[in-house]
This record gives C-alpha cells, structure tokens and sequence, in this order.
C-alpha cells in the first residue's frame, strides 16, 4: 500500500533525514526545488514544518514535525512517537533589565509565534495579557517596546544572550514528534506500525546509545 | 499532465450534487420516521456549546455555526424525537463545512445506537456506496481499565488520544494495568469483549461494523459509545456519532459530511 510521508524543509531537515536513516528509512534528497520524490512505495513531501500537521490532518498519511507546531494547532492527528531530535524549549523572555515572575504579568502584552499556546498558558493561570502574533523575529517584540515580554522558542539561548534579553520561565519542552493521520492509521494499519516501530526502535537506541 | 479530467467544483455545480446527495438522505429519513428541523446560526457562547466562530458585539460572546448537537442537547425538553437537520459548521479559521445529521432521543441508550447505524447503513447503501465501514469505540472499557489508577486517567486518555504508547510505559502505574492498556489499545475485533458492544453488533449482524478500541471519544458530550463510518477507497471519513444525554433522556446521533459524500460518490451523479 502507498503512503505519503511529509518531512520537513528548512532547518530540521538533515537531523531528521539522518535519524530517518537510522531507522532503516531512506530519505532523498531532493534536487533543486523539487517537493516531492516517490521512492519505492512511500512518496515523500517536503513542505514547511508548520504546515506539516495541516498535511497530515488532510490527507498525508504521516510526517514529523516540531511538538510546539501541533500544540499550536492542535490538529486532528495522531502523536504515537517523540523522537530525540530539535530538542528545546519554550519560554516567556523579556529584557534583562526586567525582574518580574510570571504572577505579575497581568495586563502585559506578549508577542509570540504562538498565540494558541500563549493563550491556553495564561488563561489556566488566571492571567489577562494581551497577546500580538509576529511571524519571525520575535525578540523585536521587546526590543522595540510593542510588547512586554515575548514567548518564543529558546534552542542554546544565544539569540536571546546577544539581545540583551533573558529567559524568565520554561513553558514547555519541544521536541520533534511523528504525526500519522487517524483514518490512515486504520487503513493502512501495518505500513505505519512497521515504520512507527522501526522509529521507536531508533529513538531508543539513540537514547540508550550502549544498547548500540 | 497526466490525464486525470479537473473535477468542477463551482458553487453551482457543487450545490446540485449536495442537493442530490441531501435528497436521498431526506427520503430515507423522511421514510424513518425522522422530522426536519431548522437551527439557529448563532447562538450565545457557553461551555456546553463546541466548535463555530465565536464573535463577540460589545456585550456578549456569541459563537455562529457551531457543532449542532452540543446546542441541542441543552435544548431539547421531549424524551422522545427523531430529527435531522442539514447546516453549515465553521470552525475558528472560518472554514465552513456542510453536514446532514440525525439524533434520535429516547429513554431506551442501546436502541438508539442500533437504530442510528441502521440508519447510516441504508443512506450509505441508498447512495449506491458498499464498501464502507463504520468502527464502533467505547469510553466506558477506558474507565473501566483506570478504575485502580484514577489519577492517572487523564493522561492515560491523551496517550490513547495521540496513540503514544511509549507514555503508558513511563508512567507509575502497576506493571499488569500498562499490560492490559497496551493490550486494548491494539484491539480492533469483530468480537468486542463488551456485553453492551457486542448486543449492538449482533442485533445489526452487518460485516463492516468493527470495534476499535484504539479511538478514544471525539467530542465532549459522548457519554459512552461513539463511531466513525469510513471509506477505504478513497480514504475518507464520512460520518461521527455516539451516544449522549440530554437534560432528561438518552440520545444518540450521527452527522455525515456532505463534502465527503460528495468526494465519495461526486462523479457517479449524473
């Protein structure tokens, strides 16, 4: 039986290309500005990683993204398998002049990539802030002042150490995480346990590396 | 170009095939006994009220076109109906979606579920369509597997949600509850081990119902037994339903998206 795999384009590709490749699971590579490659009976798509759980939820039968992309959208999708790669956070950073906990953010405006999260965050608290939605270079919320703080996502801190800006809490852990489609799941039920189980299986190993 | 033919997806076109696809329904619900009714686009916001556009005038949250069922569930007063009602659902992106759905309110739970999937039995069969099947789900075998670990039922559900089996592992439950989670997710059978599931599916005797214990529930209000009717060929979910409680009986329902059908069976309308 066919299947579509989405994998992502941009910075994630090569760490999960090659942890693909661990798991038995050869990926092309695709030449010039090609989006889609058939090979054997998996045709793989390389669309933008946020758009992935669209994919997935539509029609796509699997693909890994970012676990902050499906906790944004919240898809109508299975998440059977986390996998050990893009391993970072997500936090609210602000300037490091600021010295604040999150209890008194009431009233604050937050700019984000992520407002769903942002919002859901805040509203179990019990705490009013208005929220902006950018679509990149987030630390600009507060480095031009439009927002009092930002929550974006932090990978070794850099960015936001060279902005003069600081980490004030950890919302959640983000790692890539393998998304399969409900009715695929059912319909094609033993291509996408073989290929969940050979991810797992590398996914313990790699976190396991003395069983190797 | 490889030769496939664009299918015509106007607003014209488009409408005369949803009319046929509707009519055939109405006929078979009409003939079952079932009255039409005509809700309400907007309705006030409330937590009982999923999915639609939520707006708001200045004054009052309001939310338009949302799923009709959570709305009705409030507000029917019979302990007895039979109604469908064919509406456009939105969700918070604005995207709009057709549905045709039929509940049926009665005091007595298992007939109501017998009779709704008879029901999308013969609209399926009456739009000439066979080969489909509908796989039935239960929450009451989740409950009763947390029955000794209460605390740790939520997180047992996401995991059967998202089919992350690798979280039931880390988690500080009995070794023999991991094992006989494990063991239902991975059970999709004809010969279900619930008395209440297998009573249902004896009494429909019908080769395309399955249970699948690996689907956990859609929508809030399911109060126990919920289903999903799908094609293979192409892959497309058709229909969602389950069991629920209105203010003073038991009701069960089921909708069936029109795009679908329409995906379905578009090019065999004539």
């Amino acid at each position: 039986m066919k299947l579509t795999f989405a994998v992502p384009s941009g910075r994630l590709s090569e760490k999960i290309r090659f942890f693909l490749e661990q798991a038995d699971i050869l990926v092309p590579v695709p030449v010039s500005r090609e989006l889609s490659i058939q090979q054997d009976n998996i045709t793989f798509i390389y669309p933008r990683s946020s758009d992935i759980p669209v994919f997935v939820e539509n029609g796509a039968d699997m693909g890994i993204c970012g676990s902050d992309t499906v906790a944004e959208q919240m898809p109508e999708i299975y998440t059977p398998v986390f996998l050990p790669v893009g391993a970072c956070r997500m936090s609210i950073i602000s300037h490091n002049f600021f010295d604040f906990s999150v209890n008194d953010m009431k009233g604050f405006t937050v700019a984000t990539k992520y407002p769903e999260i942002t919002q859901r965050f805040f509203r179990e608290r019990e705490i009013p802030v208005k929220i902006i939605k950018l679509g990149g270079s987030v630390e600009l919320g507060c480095i031009s002042g439009i927002s009092d703080c930002i929550v974006d996502i932090v990978d070794s801190g850099k960015t936001i150490r060279e902005n003069n800006l600081k980490e004030v809490l950890k919302i959640m852990d983000i790692q890539s995480v393998l998304c399969v489609n409900k009715l695929s799941m059912k319909v094609k039920n033993r291509e996408i346990t073989r290929i969940i189980n050979k991810i797992k299986e590398a996914s313990y190993v790699r976190l396991c590396p003395k069983h190797t | 170009m490889n030769g496939t033919v664009l299918k015509r997806k106007d607003f014209l076109y488009v409408s005369e095939k949803y009319a046929f696809i509707t009519s055939v329904i109405r006929d078979v619900l009409h003939s079952n006994g079932f009255h039409e009714i005509f809700p309400s686009s907007v309705h006030k916001c409330s937590s009982s009220v999923c999915d639609g556009l939520k707006f708001s005038d200045g004054k009052n949250f309001y939310v338009i076109n949302p799923d009709i069922t959570s709305c009705l569930i409030n507000s029917i007063t019979e302990s007895t109906a039979k109604i469908f009602y064919i509406a456009e659902k939105l969700d918070s992106y604005m995207n709009s979606s057709w549905q045709i759905g039929f509940e049926i309110i009665s005091p007595q739970e298992s007939s109501n579920i017998t009779d709704t999937l008879k029901t999308a039995i013969t609209i399926m069969e009456k739009l000439g369509k066979t080969r489909f099947f509908i796989d039935l789900g239960s929450l009451k075998i989740w409950e009763d597997l947390c029955m000794g670990v209460k605390e740790f039922q939520k997180e047992i559900f996401e995991a059967v949600k998202s089919q992350n089996f690798s979280s039931i592992l880390e988690m500080s439950i009995p070794e023999k509850t991991k094992k006989s989670l494990l063991k239902t997710i991975e059970l999709r059978t004809q010969n279900p081990p619930l008395p209440s599931i297998q009573e249902i599916m004896t009494e429909i005797n019908d080769e395309r119902l399955w249970f699948d214990a690996s689907f956990i529930n859609q929508k809030e209000y399911y109060t126990d037994i919920f289903f999903n009717l799908f094609s293979t060929d192409p892959t497309l979910m058709l229909g969602v339903g389950g069991t629920y409680k209105t203010k003073i009986s038991w009701g069960c329902g089921m909708s069936f998206s029109l795009e679908n059908l329409f995906r379905l069976i578009g090019g065999d309308i004539l």
